[in-house]
């Protein structure tokens, strides 16, 4: 037999010849120094290779579990966990614009506090408006039409966001409520200008917005942005981000060429994920003796939000509120995902 | 479900991030893909999975890849007009700078190279990648040694060329 082929002697390492073939082989090697010695050296080869390759790894994760449902699809991540609480933090608008108006027409000094926030911007103008016309009627029947209209989880909602609402309230005059309200309407649309402006920049679900001041980005999120330390500071910017009533971006310079942009940002009533499942938890005695329908879907909410937690643990980037501070971040750029991590681990609160 | 899915689940999803990973470069994205080929296999339970499997994660892949090039443009925005370099952070962008020579290796191969290679890496044997690349089988270990010598050259190479760049 004539020396052994390159490929052969690899599919030999590998164990991947025929046995016949390997037999063979073996036969070979036994009697020829060259052939031994290239297969010292192939080896070689391959376990370099295969350092080489090893060098690329994803990072190590455990396995997660897989949804044997047919045909479902996989486990949403977050970004795309947050689309229906985006729907059901509009209607909660909705619904704090109503108790809000409604009470400016009887004698309940209630303020919006911060189920207002304009952040679903789209939505708050022409609720404002609708709200407005129907100035007169009592916050239970408009409550109640609300509810009936959008269908399940808004039940659930409403006595939850009636307490919230009370219980943040400082009790101001209510004369000036109309006013208020068009104010807070000028706002929106002028907020919605500025998303106009400004809508070709994003950073992932981020619009960007104007220059801010590190002073302003504090008053924003009544908590300084985060950063990771010992990076120049290119810019921070104001951002928008549905279900975020606060958003800063603060873009720094990794090395030349690579710009990270670390997301601060402050739920908007974000307790909304809370506030659906806490509804539904203590929901009164006649949903939990027949499972309607919107207990169930609360369950599967519950169900939901803590599978995205759970899935969240299971990832590396811990994105939420390790500051204790409320504040959801994320640091993004043109790194890989582990990168990224080990970026986010070092976040600290932003200094002069 | 058959339940040798549930096995192939737990023996290949790993792997099957793995190739995917060499090919998107993003490990949340890699993850995300095998879990929807594996979906996939759920609803279409085809009779070799695990090659199926590659196939399909490699089609995701090819797909994925288009797309990540229309996103890259939107990303010059951050990437843009850097400023002074930064300090420290050493093994971030050590880790970055090794990976991205890794990548750059194997971009250097022939594609078919590649995909032996990668799908031997992810565990198939002689027999499933010939299956799925349409190789003869004897000419997987030709094609896995060329494979293998060409990515540690470009490898050196590159970071010789580092080197050289750096001074």
């Amino acid at each position: 037999m004539s020396h052994v082929g390159e490929g052969t002697l690899h599919a030999y390492i590998d164990g991947e010849l025929p046995p016949a073939e390997a037999q063979a082989v073996a036969e070979h090697l036994a009697h020829c120094a060259v052939c031994r010695a290239r297969v010292e050296e192939e080896r070689a080869l391959i376990a370099r290779a295969d350092q080489v390759l090893a060098r690329a790894q994803p990072p190590e994760r455990d396995l997660p579990a897989f949804r044997a449902g047919a045909g479902q699809r996989p486990v949403p991540r977050w970004g795309h966990v947050r689309v229906p609480l985006t729907w059901a933090a509009t209607v909660v608008l909705a619904l704090a614009m109503g108790i809000y108006v409604g009470s400016a027409g009887t004698d309940r000094p209630i303020a919006p506090g911060p189920a207002a926030s304009p952040m679903p911007l789209a939505s708050a103008a022409p609720v404002a408006d609708s709200a407005r016309e129907r100035l007169q009627q009592p916050v239970a029947a408009r409550a109640g039409a609300q509810a009936a209209r959008a269908a399940h989880p808004v039940r659930a909602i409403a006595p939850a966001l009636q307490g919230l609402a009370t219980r943040d309230t400082p009790a101001p005059a209510v004369a000036p409520a109309r006013d208020e309200l068009a104010a807070k309407t000028t706002v929106a649309a002028e907020a919605e200008r500025a998303l106009d402006v400004s809508a070709g920049a994003r950073v992932g679900a981020v619009v960007l917005g104007p220059p801010l001041s590190l002073d302003s980005a504090r008053a924003l999120l009544d908590a300084a942005p985060l950063a990771v330390p010992g990076l120049p500071v290119r810019a921070i910017r104001r951002g928008q981000m549905r279900g975020y009533s606060a958003v800063v971006v603060v873009e720094q310079v990794l090395d030349s060429g690579t710009t990270l942009a670390v997301i601060t940002a402050r739920p908007a009533v974000m307790a909304l994920n809370a506030v659906v499942v806490t509804g539904a938890a203590g929901a009164p005695p006649p949903a939990a003796a027949s499972p309607s329908e919107h207990a169930g879907l609360a369950r599967e909410r519950a169900q939901e939000s803590s599978e995205s937690l759970e899935r969240q643990s299971a990832r590396p980037m811990p994105r939420s509120d390790m500051r204790g501070a409320g504040l959801w971040y994320e640091v993004r750029g043109p790194l890989a995902p582990d990168s990224l991590t080990a970026l986010g681990r070092r976040l600290e609160p932003l200094r002069p | 479900m058959p339940e040798d899915l549930g096995s192939i689940y737990r023996t290949t999803f790993r792997a099957l991030v793995r190739f995917l990973y060499r090919k998107v470069w993003d490990a949340e994205r890699a993850e995300d893909l095998a879990q929807e080929a594996f979906a996939r296999a759920l609803v279409h339970k085809p009779e070799n999975a695990r090659g199926w499997l590659f196939i399909v994660a490699a089609n995701m892949a090819r797909d994925e890849a288009r797309r990540a090039a229309r996103e890259r443009r939107h990303l010059t925005l951050l990437t843009a007009e850097p400023q002074a370099s930064a300090p420290a952070m050493d093994e971030v962008v050590d880790a970055e700078r090794e990976r991205s020579r890794v990548r750059a290796a194997l971009e250097q191969l022939s594609p078919r190279d590649r995909e032996v290679l990668l799908l031997w890496d992810a565990g198939l044997s002689y027999e499933e990648i010939a299956a799925q690349t349409g190789l003869a089988r004897g000419a997987i270990g030709t094609t896995l040694a060329r494979a293998r010598r060409r990515l540690v050259d470009a490898y050196e190479v590159g970071k010789q060329d580092e080197h050289v760049a750096r001074g």
